[in-house]
C-alpha cells in the first residue's frame, strides 16, 4: 500500500478524533439542554474522525488522486527538536548561557555549513544579544548562571 | 460628526512619544525581519509576541500591527528583488515586480508598491473607522447562537478558502478547536485533556502553539530544501517612478484597493485572494494584457494596492467581532487576549483608546512605510544577503527565550516542540496550519456560545436557524462549501491560493 498523503492525513484525523472523544466519554456528557463538560469535545472528536474516515475511504477508492507523501529529511526536525528539548532541560538550573550555548550548538548540527569559527562568533553574539534585551532591555528575571 | 472626534481622539493616543516610537520600531522591525528570505509575518510575529507581554495593550497592539503591516510589506520587497514572496499574498507580485527588477526597473517597482500600499491603507483605515460603530452596534445585539453560528462561518470560511482540500483544512480547524478545549472547563471546573500535566490546568498557552507551528515547522522547512537566490541588487538605480508609471498605476492602485478591501472584510478570503483577484482584474481589463508577467507596472500597483487594503479591513472583524479571518489576526487577537482584554463589540467602549489609537496608528504606520524604507532599500538588499544558516539559531534563540518567560516553565518549551513537530506533520500531508490556530483561539469561546444557545433553546438544535442573523451565518458557511464542491470554482480557488515553493 502506499502511504499517501490523504491516506495520512485521514489516519491522524481518524486517531485524533477518535481518541479526544474517547478520553472525553469519561466525562460528564449531559443533555443536549444542559451538556456537561464532555458533551462538546465528544461531538467535535466524532466529527474530525468522521472526516478522517471519509480521506481514508476517498483516497483508497480513487488511490491515482492521492500523492505519495515527499522525501523526508529527519536531520533538521531531530536536531531542532533536540535542541529545543535540551534548552528547556538546562534554563531552569544551568541558567541562560549555558542553555543558549546548548541551542546554538545543537541547532547547528540541523545543518551543514559554515565554518567553527562563524559558529562560535555567532554562539558569543547571540548570547551577548539575548542578554541585552531580554535581562537589561526588558527586565525579565532570568538566571545566567548555574 | 462623531467619526472625526473619534479619529483626532485616536490620533491624540498614537501620537504620544511611546506610542509613536513603538508604531516606528514595529514598523521598521517588521520589514527588517519581513525582508529576511524564509521568514514570513505569521513567524515574525508569532516570534516577537513575547517581547510585547511587558507593554501596555494599546503600545503592544500597535507595534504588533506595526511589525503586521511592516513584514507584509517586506514580503513585496523580497518578492521584486528576489522572486520570493515573504508570504503568499506577495506571490503575485512575483510575476512582475521581479521582471521590472531584471529590466532594471527595481526602483520603481518597489515605489509604486510603497504608493499602492500607502493609498490603500488609508482607505482601509479610513473604511475601519467607518464601519467600527455600526459593526460593533450590530454585534453588541448578538447573542449566543449568532455568535456560535458567526464563529462557524469564520471558521469553515478560513479551513475552505486556505489551500488544499476542504476536507482537511475543517478537520485542522476542528482540531485547533480541541486543541483550545484543554485545560480546566469554565461551566463545570473539570479539567479535560490535560493527562495530569500541572502546567496544562490553565490550558495551552495560545504562544506555544502559535510559535510551534508556525516558527519551529517554518525553520524545518527551509532547511530542508537547499538556498539558492539570485538577487538584482546591483542595479537599482532611478528609485522614482516617471510620470508614465504613475499614469498606468493610478488607477489600478484604486481598482486594486477596492478588490481588498471587499476581500480583506470577509473572514477567511483575505490577501492572497485579493491580490491575485486584482491582478487577474487588471489583465482583463488592459488593452495589452500580453505585457503580464515581462514586468508591466499595473501588475505591481494593483496586487500591492489589494494585499495592503486587505491586511487593513482584515482588522474589521477582528476588532468589531472579535472573530479574526486569518491566521495572523489571529495571533493579533491572542496578543490582545494575554493583554488580559476579551476581545468582541466591547472593546471599542470599553478600551476606546486601544481601539482608536490602533486606527490611528495604522495610517501613521502606514505614512512610516512610505518615508522609511524607499531611503532604506540599500539596507534592505543587504539584510537579503544573511545565509540562512545565521537566520534561525536567532529565530530560535528568541522563540525559545520568548517561550520560556511566558509562565517562567520548561515544559511550555517542550509543548512548542510537541506543536513544532505537529506542523511539521500537518506541512508533510499539506495540511494548511493557519485554521488550527483560528480554531484554537475560537473553540472556548464557541464552546461556550453552543452551550449557551442550547441552554436558552432548551436543547433544541433550531435556536440556530429561527433566529435570522445565525441562520444568515449558517446559510453563508452552507453556501461556501457547495461553492467548494463546483470543480471550476475549486479550481480557481488552487489557482489563487497557490504558494510559490
Amino acid at each position: 500500500m502506499r502511504l499517501t498523503k490523504d491516506l495520512l492525513s485521514g489516519v491522524m484525523f481518524l486517531a485524533f478524533g477518535a481518541g479526544a472523544a474517547v478520553i472525553a466519554h469519561g466525562y460528564n456528557f449531559g443533555t443536549p439542554a444542559r451538556m456537561g463538560s464532555g458533551f462538546f469535545p465528544v461531538v467535535i472528536g466524532v466529527i474530525i474522525a468522521i472526516m478522517g474516515v471519509i480521506l481514508i475511504v476517498r483516497s483508497l477508492l480513487k488511490p491515482a488522486s492521492d500523492e505519495a507523501v515527499g522525501e523526508l529529511q529527519f536531520r533538521p526536525l531531530v536536531f531542532i527538536s533536540a535542541a529545543i528539548v535540551i534548552f528547556g532541560v538546562l534554563i531552569e538550573d544551568a541558567g541562560l548561557v549555558a542553555s543558549l550555548a546548548a541551542l546554538i550548538l545543537v541547532a547547528r548540527l540541523a545543518g551543514r555549513e559554515g565554518s567553527p569559527l562563524e559558529l562560535a562568533l555567532m554562539v558569543v553574539v547571540l548570547i551577548a544579544i539575548a542578554v541585552g534585551i531580554f535581562i537589561y532591555g526588558l527586565n525579565i528575571r532570568l538566571k545566567l548562571g548555574p | 460628526m462623531n467619526l472625526l472626534s473619534d479619529l483626532a481622539f485616536g490620533f491624540s493616543v498614537a501620537f504620544t512619544f511611546g506610542n509613536l516610537a513603538y508604531c516606528v520600531l514595529g514598523v521598521f522591525v517588521g520589514t527588517l525581519i519581513g525582508v529576511l528570505p524564509g521568514v514570513g509575518p505569521l513567524v515574525t510575529i508569532a516570534v516577537l509576541l513575547p517581547l510585547t507581554f511587558g507593554l501596555p495593550p494599546e503600545a503592544a497592539m500597535i507595534m504588533l500591527a506595526g511589525i503586521y503591516y511592516g513584514a507584509a510589506y517586506g514580503g513585496s520587497t523580497t518578492a521584486i528583488l528576489v522572486n520570493l514572496p515573504g508570504e503568499s499574498s506577495s506571490a503575485v507580485t512575483c510575476l512582475d515586480g521581479y521582471q521590472m527588477a531584471r529590466q532594471g526597473r527595481a526602483g520603481p517597482a518597489l515605489a509604486i508598491s510603497a504608493i499602492g500600499s500607502f493609498v490603500a491603507g488609508c482607505f482601509g483605515t479610513f473604511l475601519i473607522a467607518i464601519l467600527a460603530v455600526p459593526l460593533t452596534e450590530l454585534a453588541l445585539r448578538f447573542g449566543a447562537p449568532e455568535f456560535c453560528s458567526l464563529i462557524v462561518l469564520a471558521l469553515i470560511a478560513t479551513a475552505v478558502l486556505v489551500r488544499g482540500s476542504m476536507i482537511k483544512g475543517i478537520a485542522v480547524a476542528l482540531l485547533g478547536v480541541l486543541f483550545g478545549l484543554a485545560g480546566i472547563d469554565v461551566t463545570s471546573g473539570v479539567d479535560r485533556f490535560t493527562f495530569g500535566v500541572p502546567g496544562l490546568i490553565d490550558g495551552i498557552p495560545f504562544v506555544v502553539v502559535a510559535m510551534g507551528l508556525f516558527a519551529f515547522a517554518e525553520i524545518i522547512r527551509n532547511l530542508e530544501h537547499a538556498e539558492h537566490r539570485e538577487i538584482y541588487s546591483a542595479k537599482i538605480t532611478g528609485l522614482m517612478p516617471s510620470l508614465r508609471d504613475l499614469k498606468d498605476s493610478w488607477a489600478p492602485i484604486l481598482r486594486g484597493t477596492a478588490v481588498g478591501s471587499f476581500f480583506g472584510i470577509l473572514p477567511g478570503a483575505g490577501q492572497t485572494i485579493a491580490s491575485f483577484g486584482s491582478y487577474a482584474i487588471e489583465k482583463k481589463i488592459s488593452s495589452t494584457p500580453e505585457r503580464f508577467g515581462r514586468g508591466a507596472i499595473e501588475g505591481v500597483a494593483g496586487p500591492e494596492a489589494a494585499n495592503n487594503a486587505s491586511a487593513q479591513c482584515a482588522f474589521i472583524p477582528t476588532l468589531t467581532l472579535g472573530i479574526p479571518g486569518s491566521g495572523t489576526m489571529a495571533l493579533m487577537l491572542g496578543a490582545l487576549m494575554i493583554q488580559g482584554i476579551t476581545p468582541g463589540p466591547r472593546v471599542l467602549t470599553s478600551h476606546p483608546e486601544l481601539f482608536w489609537g490602533l486606527i490611528a496608528s495604522m495610517w501613521i504606520g502606514n505614512l512610516l512605510l512610505v518615508i522609511l524604507n524607499l531611503p532604506l532599500i540599500g539596507l534592505w538588499v543587504s539584510m537579503l544577503k544573511i545565509p540562512y544558516r545565521w537566520l534561525y539559531p536567532i529565530i530560535l534563540v528568541f522563540s525559545c527565550i520568548g517561550i520560556y518567560t511566558v509562565n517562567h516553565s520548561a515544559i511550555d518549551v517542550w509543548l512548542m516542540v510537541m506543536f513544532g513537530v505537529l506542523g511539521y506533520v500537518f506541512m508533510k500531508l499539506d495540511c494548511e496550519p493557519a485554521p488550527f490556530i483560528l480554531g484554537f483561539l475560537l473553540g472556548p469561546m464557541l464552546e461556550i456560545n453552543f452551550r449557551r444557545a442550547m441552554l436558552l433553546s432548551r436543547g433544541s438544535f433550531d435556536i440556530f436557524i429561527t433566529h435570522p442573523i445565525s441562520a444568515g451565518f449558517l446559510l453563508a458557511a452552507l453556501a461556501l462549501i457547495v461553492l467548494m464542491v463546483i470543480p471550476t470554482i475549486r479550481q480557481k480557488k488552487e489557482e489563487a491560493v497557490l504558494e510559490e515553493e
